[in-house]
């Protein structure tokens, strides 16, 4: 709100006085990669995304990527990535093999020409938590987490990871039941409640909204001396589901299935992805460089393990049962 | 150096010309206020310490007709110079709110006017200045790099008093006898005016199309002190600083709305801002006897800044008729501190001896937030001479409490100075400096939004440990060389750490700022050659100022005012008796920034300018020349009237002050940067009139 106004007087003042351009300086002369990775034991698979960066002041080339060797290995065992995505200027892999609690991960990139790049990781303990449920008079389910902190000392970082799908249960009349998901592909959710699905706590921003691996995931810190348990919220409205007929005489009863993944996320990882939120005016050279470019040497991004669980539960109109 | 005429900076440094000063008694002198000074005096065995005169001060080179305080001590080796024309002082590698500014012994929050254009301190209010980059006495705390202590001026026994009038301020002060002897008074206002300027531009312009823009924009400070001396033992003062930016800002929009009827309104923003000091103080001045003067002083300080900012919008509904939004808000940043403070001097024979206790209770209320912290410290020193061989020695401990966190701070300081002869004195000094209020800032400018907020033990005390060892030679009596090497570390310092704001968040300290050391190391040199009608002084700096914040960025990377090479010439030539002239050229390696160096298209198609380490670009090289010529007259009347012409950046140096990454319209995968600086050749004028 206050921010257009400040830059404008400070702009127009500045160039009220001089402007000259000038070329960019020569900081680096080759690209580098770019990774995200965030194996969890909470999740269905592992994925890896890798970009390859160009100089700024060069122009964008085509890169090989059929040079480029990626090695995945959780405690010393190989793990086979197959190639998901080809996006161009980079690579999607996947592979179904998740790790388990306190797993060693160890990840490798090499290409022809270029030291190789080394990471590892650990699987932290995933986070402890419990839940209630309450439908609240405007019929709109209320899911409540209880947070157990380890060490109310120590600050912590957590990613709330929500997912969704329909569940269209048939009943045909010959007692046939058929039961068939697909996920919803665009649940949308925000932390104040402006749509189908919303997350609060007590504290009003305190949650960031960030990508990790293309899925939306809500990050935030649970400082030192805070009050335990935590509270967390998970509001969901019911409107959406209604029963669909696919026959007069065949009633689908139709279903949401809400999902949701606590993960324990590292402060490095949380430096990481949080500023993600609000990437602005970093080359202004009028604030920190808070931008944290990864956890990789000689290259950008980040291989960092989440340890998670997570807690299902459905809802229906005429029926409401958590699972 | 004591000449009152002299332009330039006065550096009284370890030893230079001192004996006699270090041989004075206190039976030597004259008055209580200057007991107060001299029986405090350490700039005899000190270094780092350097003394301006207020006339001295007055004289300087000024931006805009403005002598400033800062940007003349900005000047000074070991200080590096921050971005061009702000206030920030970063001395040995500190962040620019590690320094404890004192008015008269008050410290002050805010010291800035317009961003850090101008300082707070009016030159012509300020009687002295002494500003210690090292060797810190232990009477001085609550910061952890640097010390600036003005002294404000009294009234005197005879009415006296000058008025400046310039293009952008004027400044207006007057002193003596306030209906008997020994009731004094001074008072010095100063305001500026460039809203006379501002405004009929804007008419220009707001007198085409439906647009309308209005912004305005002064300070003032007030200084107001009060003497009482009803005896030789006792003196009484009575001190009030007010010092206060108010900026205003709107613009509206007349548009017309076709619903049921047309409708004409006019959208608007708006935004109020002020922002200021106040700074009210009581000091009682007592001499058990002549070897043992006594000070109380007790005071009250405070910083604010109000903002608030206002919309109104309107927009045709579904029924055709018209509806009003309006959003406003208001955002408030206070500190305040009430302070008192004890000081015992006694001499004895080779022994100076000082003890004190200080007990502040702060305040500090923030959108969010209304903390209040309360510290108790006392310290002890002991000056022992002998031969050549001069002794500080002392310890200041502070014990600190916010919430449930209590801190125990001892810092031990000392000074050891040596004279093997009478052209060559040398010292060494250690100290230990700890702060417990951290300012939260996003951006490295001197705003009203920046916020304070007091340690934590999740936002803990920083510290300062610094050695450092200087020299002093005056092979003739024209020329004086010396010089000072220093090694600093610095604990807990604090950096904003969560993208681009302006209102950084002071209720989320320990979540949104990261905890970071630092260290620096550098040497700072200074030469000095006088003969009667010439003066030249040249300062330089080789300096390295590091910074490690672990949570951001897990090596060592260089600090933003890390500027290898820092060299200052300032040459006054006496031409007569009525002309002076004097140029300064000041230069420095570039500071640094973050630049992104490489482009990474993700998945999505979406740019992303990436870093690998912070800081790793450094500007271009800064350099900047300024002239200034002074014509003294006497008037009609027989006072003293002074012409000051002044050009700023006499050859048109495009210094960038920030670069910003642009790219082509055309090629979106061109980039270059855009530099903006301050206008080029800025000229001044003013004259000043004291009787």
């Amino acid at each position: 709100m206050m921010k257009a106004p400040y830059i404008s007087i400070l702009l127009l003042g500045l160039a009220l006085g001089c402007e000259s351009t000038m070329d960019y300086p020569v900081i680096q002369d080759e690209g580098k990669f770019y990774l995200e990775c965030f194996p969890s034991s909470a999740t269905d698979s592992t994925l890896l995304v890798l970009h390859r960066t160009h100089p700024i002041n060069k122009p964008r080339e085509a890169y090989d990527w059929n040079h480029v060797q990626v090695h995945l290995s959780i405690n010393g065992t190989p793990v086979e990535w197959a190639k998901s995505y080809d996006y161009g200027n980079g690579i999607l892999l996947k592979t179904p093999t998740v790790p388990a609690e306190g797993d060693q991960l160890t990840v490798s990139i090499q290409d022809e020409g270029h030291s190789p790049i080394v990471a590892h990781s650990s699987v932290p303990t995933a986070p402890r938590f419990t839940y209630t449920r309450e439908i609240t008079p405007q019929w709109d389910d209320r899911y409540h987490i209880l947070l157990e902190r380890e060490d109310k000392g120590k600050r912590e970082y957590f990613g709330v990871l929500l997912e969704g799908k329909h569940r269209h249960k048939t009943v045909f009349p010959d007692g046939r039941i058929e039961i068939t998901e697909d996920a919803i592909p665009n649940l949308y959710y925000s932390v104040n409640g402006t749509y189908n699905i919303s997350i609060s706590d007590e504290t009003e921003g305190r949650f960031r909204m960030v990508s990790v691996a293309g899925q939306q995931m809500f990050l935030f810190e649970v400082k030192e001396g805070e009050d335990n348990p935590f509270i967390l919220n998970v509001d969901t409205e019911t409107a959406e589901d209604r029963p669909e007929w696919l026959h007069i005489d065949i009633p689908t009863k139709r279903s949401t299935l809400f999902r949701v993944t606590l993960f324990r996320i590292s402060q490095s990882a949380y430096r990481f992805l949080a500023p993600k939120e609000n990437e602005s005016l970093s080359g202004a050279g009028l604030i920190s460089p808070f931008d944290v470019q990864g956890n990789l040497m000689d290259a950008f991004g980040m291989f960092d393990c989440m340890g998670g669980d997570s807690t299902e539960w459905e809802f229906s109109l005429s029926s409401s049962s958590g699972v | 150096m004591k000449d009152s005429r002299t332009p330039f900076i006065s550096i009284i440094s370890v030893f230079l010309g001192s004996l006699q000063v270090f041989a004075q008694t206190p039976e030597q002198i004259d008055t209580l206020s200057a007991s107060v000074i001299i029986a405090d005096d350490d700039r005899t065995i000190l270094s780092g310490l350097t003394v301006l005169e207020g006339k001295a001060l007055r004289s300087c080179v000024s931006t805009f007709g403005v002598s400033d305080v800062i940007k003349t001590l900005k000047t000074l080796p070991g200080v590096a110079a921050g971005m061009e024309l702000t206030s920030g002082l970063y001395v040995h590698g500190g962040d620019g709110s590690d320094n404890l500014f004192l008015l008269d012994g008050v410290p002050l929050f805010q010291v800035a006017h317009l961003g850090g254009v101008f300082s707070s301190f009016n030159t012509e209010s300020i009687q002295s200045l002494e500003f210690y980059q090292s060797g810190f006495p232990p009477r001085y705390g609550g910061r952890m790099s640097s010390v600036v202590d003005i002294t404000t001026k009294n009234g005197g026994p005879q009415l006296h008093g000058a008025a400046n009038l310039g293009i952008l301020d004027g400044q207006v002060s007057v002193g003596g006898p306030l209906f008997r002897d020994d009731l004094t008074y001074f008072v010095s206002v100063r305001r500026s005016w460039p809203e006379l300027f501002i405004g009929p531009v804007q008419s220009i312009r707001n007198s085409k199309g439906d647009e309308k823009t209005k912004s305005s924009y002064y300070l003032y400070d007030v200084n107001v002190n009060l003497a009482w001396t009803p005896g030789t033992a006792d003196a009484v003062y009575l001190r009030l600083y007010r010092g206060k930016d108010v900026f205003h800002y709107y613009n509206g929009l007349l548009k017309k709305y076709y619903g049921k009827e047309i409708y004409l309104r006019e959208n608007y923003k708006r935004i109020d801002l002020d922002w200021g000091n106040l700074a009210v103080s009581t000091e009682w001045v007592h001499q058990f006897s002549k070897n043992a003067p006594f000070r109380l002083l007790a005071y009250y300080s405070r910083g604010a800044s109000d903002i608030g900012y206002k919309t109104k919008d309107y927009r045709i509904n579904s029924e055709e008729t018209l509806d009003e939004t309006t959003y406003s808000g208001q955002d408030r940043g206070d500190v305040s501190q009430l302070g008192i403070e004890a000081r015992q001097s006694v001499y004895l024979n080779h022994h100076r001896l000082g003890f004190g206790a200080v007990f502040q209770l702060t305040n500090y209320l923030n959108p969010d937030s209304n903390d209040v912290s309360g510290s108790f410290s006392i310290f002890a020193e002991d000056k022992y001479t002998y031969g050549p061989w001069s002794i500080l020695a002392g310890i200041r401990w502070d014990l600190y409490k916010f919430g449930d966190g209590i801190f125990s701070l001892p810092q031990p300081r000392m000074v050891v100075g040596f004279t093997p002869g009478p052209y060559l004195t040398l010292n060494a000094t250690y100290s230990r400096m700890s702060q417990f209020s951290h300012l939260l800032t996003s951006v490295f400018l001197d705003l009203p939004t920046n916020r304070w907020a007091p340690s934590s033990k999740y936002l803990p005390p920083a510290n300062a440990d610094q050695v450092t060892i200087g020299w002093k030679t005056h092979p003739t009596t024209h020329l004086s060389i010396g010089g000072e090497l220093y090694y600093k570390t610095m604990e807990n310092l604090v950096m904003y750490s969560n993208g681009f704001t302006l209102f950084p968040p002071a209720d989320n300290a320990y979540g949104d700022y990261a905890c970071g050391k630092g260290r620096a190391f550098g040497m700072g040199l200074e030469g000095k050659f006088k003969t009667s009608h010439t003066e030249t002084d040249i300062y330089y700096t080789l300096s390295w100022s590091q910074r490690l914040f672990s949570e951001l960025y897990p090596y060592w990377f260089y600090d933003r005012n890390d500027n290898r090479h820092k060299l200052t010439i300032k040459h006054l030539w006496k031409i007569s008796k009525k002309v002076d002239l004097d140029l300064s050229w000041e230069y420095h390696s570039g500071n640094r920034i973050t630049l992104p160096e490489q482009v990474l298209i993700d998945n999505e198609g979406k740019t992303k300018l990436m870093h690998s380490t912070p800081n790793n670009m450094q500007m271009p090289a800064w350099h900047r020349m300024d002239m200034g010529i002074r014509i003294h007259q006497k008037t009609k009347r027989g006072h003293e009237g002074t012409w000051s012409l002044g050009i700023t950046n006499v050859y048109c140096r495009k210094n960038p002050l920030l670069l910003l990454v642009s790219n082509d319209e055309n090629n979106h995968e061109h980039y270059f940067l855009q530099g903006f600086s301050f206008p080029p050749f800025i000229p001044s004028v003013s004259y000043m009139i004291s009787f």
